[in-house]
């Protein structure tokens, strides 16, 4: 409570003093500027009356009439900031004065006049300030002079002021006035006194909302305060209720959280202790119970240490009575494998009679089967000898007809290539002629070039006929003209121009007819060349047709020949054909007959040898049965040295294992002793683990009731 | 008959065929190339120098507001005389010289007011075909002929330098004369029968 106190009263100390600050520096303010407005109201004033003052004053200045200025004064006196006024000539005389105390009469200071407007200065007396107002009293010279005729006053000295400086105005006295800035001062005062009020008014409310708005403002925090020492008593349940949305509801709000934030981080806490407080509860009951196992297998190793050492002594005797019976084993194992040695040997005597018999049976078996073998492949000798035969027979026919056919053949590529040759020498003909044809084409073409040319000049020369026919045509005319203006006399010239003109036309139309003829005959040659030309172009084309069929018939003749030429090459292959197989055929037959003989003789003997071994497999049968006796013999004396072997074996074996057991035993009696060793330790361990055990079941029972201290559940 | 028998130069414009005095007439003339000059009246269509004289041509096929053709072998010049000076007439051919008797002369046909056939003297028939007789000197209007004469003047005046003035009226006439004089007697074929005609005139 005292700091929130303190906090408060702060606040408004400051502010409080701040507003004081503030309302003086703006009252001096005010105050200055206030004083020196109405003072600057002053002087105007004062200006404006000292200079109506002197303009009144001109008419009872220049009359000097003292009353009347008395009574302009004391009209100007009413003014109460006005405290003393003065009416003076130019020479210093008074005319009239007013005081309103008489103390200034002394104490004014002396102003210089000035020569035109209003002088303004200022000075104090005691602590009052005045401002001092010197206006001149201007009046026209004339006026001045009538105005002194009109008053009767003197006229001596306007006159000679007149005549010296001939001004038209003149300077004659002044008026003074003397205003006090007492009146302000005392405006100004009360002016404050107001402001004063005001001002403190004002404070005093600030203070009030100040107060009141403070106390708002922080009333929050209180129950904020109020909250905060609950929940530091552990009470996490508690939350500040502030519904505001300013800076302290927020920071309520945040308040709220991080108390809902911690009361989630305890409740955590709370669950792990509980579970760590289990934990360690079973962490205890294990090293207790690993304690005492550590103990008893400490017991059991010392025992199982003790019989381990028993039953090395009693294996120590074993093996010595097993090193005497490996002795005796030995000496009876040696007498059996000399026994062993005279069987093996009848054995070996009896295998090799055995399979000296063997071998002759299969040998003759072999035989059998070979002769056997023998007649099957003479017997399918014998029939491919016949097919071949038959086939062969077949070729020979068929050789023969090849034969024929191969001579007519050849006879007709013959025919052929006699039409191809006769054929060639026609196409030859055909070509050199159509040759010739073109050669006499071309001597047509040149002559018709020949005949146009010709035809072409006469035409030039016709046109030179026409031409002269003109001129004498218009000579006539010009001739007729002439006559016809000559009149009488040129009559007969004008019949003879007649007869011109007559003449001319006849030789115009018969050069027409030739120009016509001429046309034509242009026209046929034209025909007959491009006749020529198409005839030309078919020539050419036949020429190189027969010249293709030339080419054609000669590679025909070519190849004709080339036919008969094979054909006879083939012809004369088949003939040699035919004889080789007509001897191939009979060396053949012969065959036949042979392989016939071969089989009969082959199966004489088959039946020989068949007899043969039957004999054999008698003579093997009684070999295998004395074999078999022998070999059951050699098995059983085989059988009785190996049991023997495998006793001495066996006794070997034991002997040397029974060592090992031994050594084995020493082993375990070491690790023994380093178990109990070992065991001791973990005993040791055991106890130590049980007492730290202890030491953190208590640490984790201190912890839950840290915890237990925080109160999360409302109801709990 | 040999009174009342009138001569007429025969040309042809076109399919028309028209006459013209052969007293008129100068001389036909193959078309020669048609120089133009600056400055000559619209009718007028240039000029031609037939053996150093220089002759004004119109072209009839243009008077007559045919349409124009390219000149060709036949094409002619009528040299003859308009207003007594020289002018040259360019027509398609000339045909003949007719003699006409007086009688088969008749006058131009009346075509009515729009169409003025001043120029026309008067219609001749020649088998089935009807020939216009052509007055030169009438196809030009007055202001033509004022043209004209101006234009002979510039061409006399330029061409004053080598002759004398002579009458003022047939200057160039004379000129021509004097010029196929010397044609003329280059020519000694016509010799004889143009120095007639020199004399005569």
């Amino acid at each position: 409570m005292k700091n929130r106190k303190t906090l408060k009263t702060r606040l408004i100390f400051f502010i409080s003093l701040l507003f004081v600050i503030f309302g003086l520096a703006f009252s001096v303010y005010f105050y200055h500027q206030t004083r020196q407005i109405l003072q600057q109201e002053l002087v105007k004033r004062g200006k404006t009356l000292v200079y109506d003052l002197a303009r009144n004053s001109k008419v009872g200045f220049q009359a000097r009439n003292k009353i009347v200025l008395k009574q302009l004064l004391e009209g100007v006196m009413d003014n109460p900031d006005v405290v003393y006024g003065m009416i003076v000539t130019e020479k210093g005389e008074v005319l009239a004065e007013e005081y309103k105390d008489e103390r200034y009469k002394e104490e004014i200071p002396y102003v210089s006049p000035p020569s035109a407007g209003v002088k303004i200065t200022s000075f104090k007396i005691g602590k009052e300030k005045f401002y001092d107002f010197v206006a001149p009293i201007i009046i026209p010279v004339e006026t001045a002079i009538n105005d002194e005729f009109l008053f009767g006053g003197q006229t001596t000295a306007p006159t000679e002021n007149y005549s010296v400086t001939t001004p038209k105005e003149s300077v004659q006295g002044f008026v003074r006035l003397g205003m006090s800035t007492f009146g302000i001062s005392m405006e100004i005062k009360e002016t404050e006194r107001v402001g004063l009020i005001i001002l403190i008014i004002t404070l005093l409310l600030a203070i009030t909302i100040l107060y009141l708005y403070i106390e708002y403002a922080i009333s929050p925090l209180a129950e904020l305060t109020a909250v905060a020492k609950r929940v530091s008593t552990g009470d996490l349940t508690q939350r500040a209720e502030v519904k505001r949305e300013d800076e302290i509801g927020l920071l309520a709000g945040v308040f709220n959280q991080m108390l809902t934030d911690i009361k989630n981080v305890i409740k955590k806490i709370q669950i792990i202790t509980k579970k760590l407080t289990s934990l360690s509860d079973e962490v205890q009951d294990t090293a207790e119970e690993v304690y005492s196992g550590a103990t008893a297998q400490f017991k059991a190793v010392e025992e199982t240490g003790s019989s381990i050492e028993e039953l090395n002594a009693s294996m120590r005797e074993i093996t010595e009575k097993i090193d005497v019976l490996s002795s005796s084993s030995e000496e009876s194992s040696s007498s059996i494998t000399e026994l062993t040695a005279t069987i093996a040997e009848v054995d070996r005597n009896m295998e090799s009679l055995s399979s000296a018999i063997e071998e002759t049976s299969s040998s003759i078996s072999q035989m059998t089967a070979a002769i056997k073998e023998v007649a099957s492949h003479i017997e399918e000798l014998f029939k491919a000898s016949e097919n071949t035969a038959a086939s062969m027979n077949q070729i020979d026919k068929s050789i023969s007809e090849i034969e024929r056919n191969t001579n007519e053949t050849l006879q007709l590529s013959e025919k052929v290539t006699e039409n191809a040759t006769r054929g060639k020498e026609a196409v030859d003909y055909t070509r050199d002629s159509i040759r010739e044809i073109k050669q006499t084409f071309s001597e047509v073409a040149k002559a018709i070039e020949r005949l146009n040319a010709k035809t072409e000049e006469i035409g030039s020369i016709l046109l030179v006929i026409d031409d002269i026919a003109e001129q004498t045509n218009l000579l006539a005319l010009n001739a007729a003209i002439i006559a016809a203006q000559a009149g009488e006399e040129g009559k007969s010239f004008a019949v003879i121009a007649d007869e011109i003109k007559e003449l001319v036309e006849r030789t115009s139309l018969s050069t027409k007819e030739v120009g016509d003829l001429i046309n034509s005959l242009r026209e046929e040659s034209t025909y007959a060349k491009e006749a020529l030309e198409k005839s030309d172009e078919k020539v050419n084309k036949s020429v190189t047709l027969s010249e293709e069929a030339g080419k054609a018939l000669e590679e025909i003749l070519n190849s004709a020949m080339l036919s008969t030429e094979r054909m006879k090459e083939i012809s004369r292959s088949t003939t040699d054909q035919a004889n080789g197989s007509h001897q191939v055929t009979e060396s053949i037959n012969r065959i036949v007959e042979m392989a016939r003989k071969i089989s009969i003789a082959t199966k004489d003997q088959e039946a020989g040898s068949e007899r043969i071994l039957h004999a054999i497999e008698d003579m093997r049968q009684i070999a295998r049965k004395v074999k078999i006796s022998t070999k059951e013999q050699t098995q059983g004396s085989r059988q009785i040295m190996e049991a023997v072997k495998n006793i001495n074996q066996m006794v070997h074996f034991i002997s040397r294992s029974v060592q090992e057991q031994q050594k084995g035993v020493e082993h375990i009696l070491d690790a023994m002793n380093r178990i109990q060793e070992i065991t001791r330790q973990n005993q040791l361990n055991a106890s130590s683990l049980e007492s730290v055990v202890k030491n953190l079941n208590e640490q984790i029972e201190g912890l839950y009731e840290i915890v237990k201290y925080f109160r999360i559940e409302e109801e709990e | 008959m040999d009174e009342k028998e009138l001569q007429f130069a025969i040309f042809k414009l076109g399919d028309l065929e028209f006459g013209i005095d052969i007293m008129k007439v100068k001389e036909i003339t193959r078309y020669h190339k048609i120089s133009k000059i600056p400055g000559t009246p619209p009718f007028i269509e240039g000029v031609i120098n037939l053996r150093g004289v220089i002759i004004p041509i119109v072209d009839l096929r243009k008077k007559f507001g045919m349409e124009p053709r390219e000149p060709d072998k036949k094409t002619r010049i009528i040299v003859a005389t308009i207003l007594k000076r020289i002018a040259g007439l360019l027509v398609d051919e000339v045909i003949e010289v007719l003699r006409i008797p007086a009688e088969n002369l008749k006058p131009p046909p009346q075509l009515g007011e729009s169409f003025k056939a001043d120029f026309l003297s008067g219609v001749a028939e020649k088998g089935e075909e009807i020939i216009f007789i052509i007055d030169f000197e009438k196809l030009l209007s007055q202001k033509e002929q004022v043209d004209f004469s101006k234009f002979h003047e510039m061409l006399s005046d330029t061409q004053m330098d080598n002759n004398k003035p002579d009458s003022e009226d047939s200057k160039q006439e004379k000129q021509y004369s004097k010029s196929t004089r010397k044609s003329s007697r280059k020519n000694k074929k016509k010799k004889s029968k143009k120095s007639g005609d020199s004399n005569e005139e």
